[in-house]
């Protein structure tokens, strides 16, 4: 029987699998949608088990008897605090939930430089750390009830092996941790604040968690008893699917956000973007929160069906939009600009500006904002100028003609652009399986997904464009 | 001879001559609406921002629904007199034998940008000319066409036997006689609504000659007898009365009552404006509003124009919505004052009042996520009423009190708009029962004319405020906020709008 390795992603909005062979080939895969709980006040919960239902319906869909190994992903910052036994004493906290903000403020007010030299970033809502203290301040019996806590896939790995520890990606995601030193360190910084006995252990991304229960083995028929490897953040999973691993490479990623990942040799200290920690070594992160997120809402807004007739409208009007841009930061926005005193601002159109002109101001503004944090990401990449970059670009909004004709028209290098279908944080944690286990070592599988790639020398054109949607963005916002 | 029982009724009939066609009414003795009809009119534009009409259109139109209007009304009674509104600043040049020169060069013609910083050098700068026109000198306004004239076209300059505006045309094919009234000789920049004349300083410092001028009467008196000819030619009796008319604006406001200080328009039309007769004589020393005389005898009035009224919204709905007005009405209603953050400043053809930009641009501020379409298209409502609330403003600052308020314009149709207005401006707005524009106004002034009543007592008479929608005071208050807020955007980006 061919042995397989099962990837599984624990998402936002969605629980997806990726079945990987020995040769790095997709056997099978396969989502299904989770649903967020939201609130009033800006919560955005979801009960724990949902994600253990989602695995299991999956699992039916697909004969998983000869799974050799399984590897693990998930969206990163999200918090979930667990009993002795594993239980979740309260719904998670997801990374995207808005409440905090005070906190946020005062964290950065008062710790924000010592956070960012020693955990790597500056405070962000988004953060584990922000939502530990909310509760601790807004709900101090839930966290007296809570033995521990954990991270989204930490919580299907304990599910899965009844160890609910944690690694090094994800920790560093929480902003509690030392980066340099792999320990936590939020208490030295905030004088005790936290209970020491919630931190999980922090392990190795490729070592092995523990092995299959029978009884999830039997609800997912797969084999008990096989190894289940820590497994890494969303980011790391994919950044590690499409092979950037050493500093030389950048991934691009523009879906709901958008993320500009690279490996480095050191941390760099700057407060636009973040330190992790990489499966190997530290890469650094600009986070765009308004991508797709902001294009879906504005594209609904202002009447368009789809993408597909946003983009048959934009290819009308001309680079530039004859004078029109939008500033989509209808969310608060990290990299570059780290705020949340922002707003979505549709500017300078006139009597002669057609529906073509608003189209195309929406799908420029959403690319400009990303290659807004690209440029900070840029400056402290291997490469230099006139040293092309290697960039691996994913994501929906990357399927679009006038985005791809304005990243190539950007960026310098190789673009080499992953197909749709193509999931690099479930295929990433397969892959992780597949190479703790000594397969694939030495190749990189993930070429054969690859759409096209793009061999650019950079041009002016869309330069100005950039300028005056950077130079309006500074009038509205002063930043 | 009260009542419209008689077989044969006393009529009076308005026209109005704009830009895009000529409207006609014939009214009763107690301003009831008999007839009315109309002819569209074609514009000449020779390049973009140069618009010229030919006067004999006009006039080939004027026949026409005169003609129509005669056919109506004919079993019912007798027109006694014709009195017209017209595009303001337009210049009509005729020879000394009475034909017209070349083409009228119209009010919204851009060709004399350059004339007008010109005149305003010539005349001591912006402040000195507003304080002897009571206006900026802006392309629209006639005398900068006339230097262009003779700049471009000396020959045509000098057979310049008279220069004229185009109600006057009419009046003056009706009659055969050339004058001009005081609410439309306003608006040529050669008149000093201050003190009701002509302006000497302004003639003297151009060289241009007193003849060219015509001379200057009453709108509602008496130009003169039609004549025969046309009569006969119109099927119309030969004692029908032509009176002076006015200007579109000034005529539009008399229709619906806007007589006297304390009352005051509010047009809701593809532009707008916000019209307040006042007892000043003298205008705002900013230039922010226009200073003209009303059709009311001894009465001025300050005007804010906004260019993109009504405009702004068929301008997104054409574009972004498939919902008819009904609907989109009922939605933006369920939406709360401020629209849910978000801001929009209705700049999408530049700005007159308060800016004076034409480089100034369409914004939709402070979209966030959670924010709906409705939300957005509120936003358009309100942004239009916070241009008007701005020019409100400055009447107010002018030291105007305002008493009655009346909306007109095809956006008065609309209650949930006319509500926001109300609430930014924060004063009750009056509908009235006939809102037919400048040409009621107009049929007011040949009744006065022919009657010798006055204006104010028309207007009290038969203009009918029939639906009074209130502001409340709460909401006025969430949108002395948003005004701010409304005005700091525009001053954050102004200089970008030029880049």
């Amino acid at each position: 029987m061919i042995k397989v390795f099962l990837g599984i992603d624990v998402g936002t909005t969605k629980l997806k699998l990726t079945l990987m062979n020995r040769e790095g080939e997709i056997i099978w895969k396969d989502s299904t949608n989770i649903h967020p709980i939201f609130g009033k006040n800006g919560e955005v919960e979801i009960n724990p088990y949902d994600w253990i239902d989602a695995l299991k319906k999956l699992s039916r869909n697909f004969d998983l008897s000869n799974v050799e190994a399984i590897g693990l992903s998930g969206q990163m910052h999200s918090l979930i605090l667990i009993d002795k036994s594993g239980e979740p004493v309260r719904k998670a906290i997801l990374w995207s939930d808005g409440r905090g903000k005070e906190i946020q403020a005062e964290l950065e007010e008062s710790y924000g430089r010592e956070i960012l030299e020693r955990c790597g970033s500056f405070p962000f809502l988004s953060f584990t750390l922000v939502k530990l203290i909310y509760l601790l301040r807004n709900e101090k019996s839930s966290v007296e009830r809570a033995c521990k806590f954990c991270l989204s896939k930490d919580f299907v790995g304990g599910w899965l092996t009844s160890n609910y520890n944690t690694e090094k990606t994800d920790a560093s995601a929480t902003l509690m941790m030392d980066i340099d030193r792999c320990e936590w360190c939020v208490n030295e910084i905030l004088g005790g604040e936290i209970p020491d006995r919630i931190f999980p252990e922090i392990h190795d991304s490729m070592e092995v968690r523990g092995y299959l229960r029978k009884e999830a083995a039997e609800e997912l028929r797969l084999p008990a008893g096989i190894p289940v490897i820590y497994g890494a953040g969303d980011q790391e999973a994919a950044a590690y699917g499409v092979g950037v691993i050493h500093p030389g490479r950048i991934m691009f990623s523009l879906s709901t956000g958008s993320q500009i990942f690279t490996p480095v040799e050191e941390r760099i200290v700057d407060e636009r973007i973040h330190n992790f920690r990489h499966i190997e070594g530290i890469h650094i992160m600009g986070a765009v929160q308004n991508c797709g997120f902001s294009l879906n809402w504005a594209m609904k807004t202002f009447g368009f069906r789809d993408f597909e007739e946003l983009n048959e409208n934009a290819v009308n009007s001309s680079p530039g939009s004859n004078g029109v841009t939008f500033l989509p930061y209808i969310i608060p926005e990290r990299t570059p600009i780290m705020s949340s005193d922002v707003s979505g601002n549709l500017l300078n159109f006139k009597v002669g500006n057609t529906r073509y002109d608003i189209a195309r101001a929406l799908i420029e503004g959403t690319v400009f904002t990303a290659l807004d944090a690209w440029k900070v990401i840029q400056e402290f990449s291997m490469s230099s100028d006139e040293r092309k970059h290697d960039v691996v670009i994913l994501g929906g909004v990357a399927r679009n003609s006038i985005v791809r004709e304005i990243l190539s028209s950007f960026i310098k290098g190789r673009l080499k652009f992953v197909r749709e279908d193509f999931d690099s944080s479930s295929y990433g944690a397969a892959l992780m399986a597949a190479r703790a286990m000594g397969y694939l070592e030495g190749v990189e599988p993930y070429e054969k997904f690859l759409e096209r790639t793009i061999e650019s020398v950079g041009s002016e054109e869309y330069l100005e464009c950039f300028e005056r949607f950077i130079n309006l963005r500074k009038k509205m916002f002063g930043i | 001879m009260e009542g419209g029982k008689e077989p044969s009724m006393d009529l009076f009939v308005g026209l109005d001559v704009g830009t895009t066609g000529v409207k006609s009414l014939a009214l009763d003795r107690n301003g009831k609406l008999v007839a009315s009809c109309s002819e569209s009119l074609n514009l000449i534009t020779l390049r973009a921002g140069w618009n010229e009409q030919d006067p004999e259109d006009w006039w080939d139109a004027v026949k026409k629904v005169i003609g129509k209007l005669v056919g109506l009304t004919k079993s019912m009674g007798r027109i006694r007199a014709i009195s017209t509104s017209g595009q303001m600043h337009s210049l009509v040049l005729l020879d000394e034998n009475g034909d017209v020169l070349r083409n009228a060069i119209l009010w919204n013609d851009q060709r004399t940008y350059k004339e007008c910083g010109e005149i305003t050098e010539e005349l001591g700068g912006e402040g000195e000319v507003i304080k002897n026109v009571g206006n900026p000198i802006l392309p629209g306004f006639t005398l900068p066409k006339i230097i262009w004239v003779r700049k471009n076209e000396p020959d045509v300059y000098r057979r310049i036997h008279k220069l004229m505006l185009p109600k006057d045309y009419i009046n003056y094919k009706l009659t055969g006689r050339v004058v001009t009234e005081h609410s439309d000789a306003s608006g040529t920049a050669m008149y000093d609504p201050s003190r009701f004349s002509w302006n000497e300083k302004v003639l003297n410092a151009f060289d241009l000659p007193d003849k060219f001028l015509p001379n200057l009467i009453d709108s509602n008196e008496v130009v003169g007898r039609i004549k025969r000819g046309v009569a006969k030619e119109l099927d119309l009796p030969d004692d029908v009365l032509v009176v002076g008319g006015g200007a579109d604006n000034a005529c539009a406001a008399l229709g619906i009552g806007v007589a006297e200080q304390g009352d005051v328009m509010i047009s809701l039309g593809t532009s707008g404006t916000v019209l307040a007769p006042t007892k000043d004589e003298n205008p705002d020393p900013k230039g922010r509003l226009h200073f003209f005389s009303h059709v009311v005898h001894g009465t001025r009035y300050h005007m804010g124009v906004m260019l993109s009224a009504t405009f702004s919204l068929d301008w997104f709905k054409t574009r972004f919505l498939v919902e008819d007005y009904e609907k989109i009405n009922e939605e933006i209603d369920k939406v709360p004052v401020g629209s849910n953050g978000i801001i929009f400043l209705p700049y999408l053809n530049g700005e007159r009042t308060p800016h004076r930009d034409p480089f100034a641009r369409g914004v939709l501020f402070g979209l966030s996520s959670f924010n709906s379409k409705w939300d957005v298209v509120r936003a358009i409502f309100e942004g239009v009423a916070l241009g008007i609330g701005d020019s409100f403003d400055i009447i107010r600052e002018l030291g105007i009190k305002v008493k009655d308020v009346r909306i007109t314009g095809g956006g008065s149709r609309s209650k949930v708009w006319t509500k926001i207005v109300a609430d930014v401006i924060g004063h009750g707005i009056w509908r009235t029962e006939t809102n037919e524009g400048a040409s009621y106004g107009a049929a007011m002034l040949a009744f006065s004319g022919f009657t010798g009543m006055d204006l104010r007592e028309i207007a009290k008479k038969w203009v009918n405020p029939v639906d009074e929608i209130k502001h409340e005071e709460k909401k006025h208050d969430e949108y002395r906020k948003i005004q701010y807020k409304f005005r700091k955007i525009y001053s954050d980006l102004r200089e970008t709008f030029r880049e």
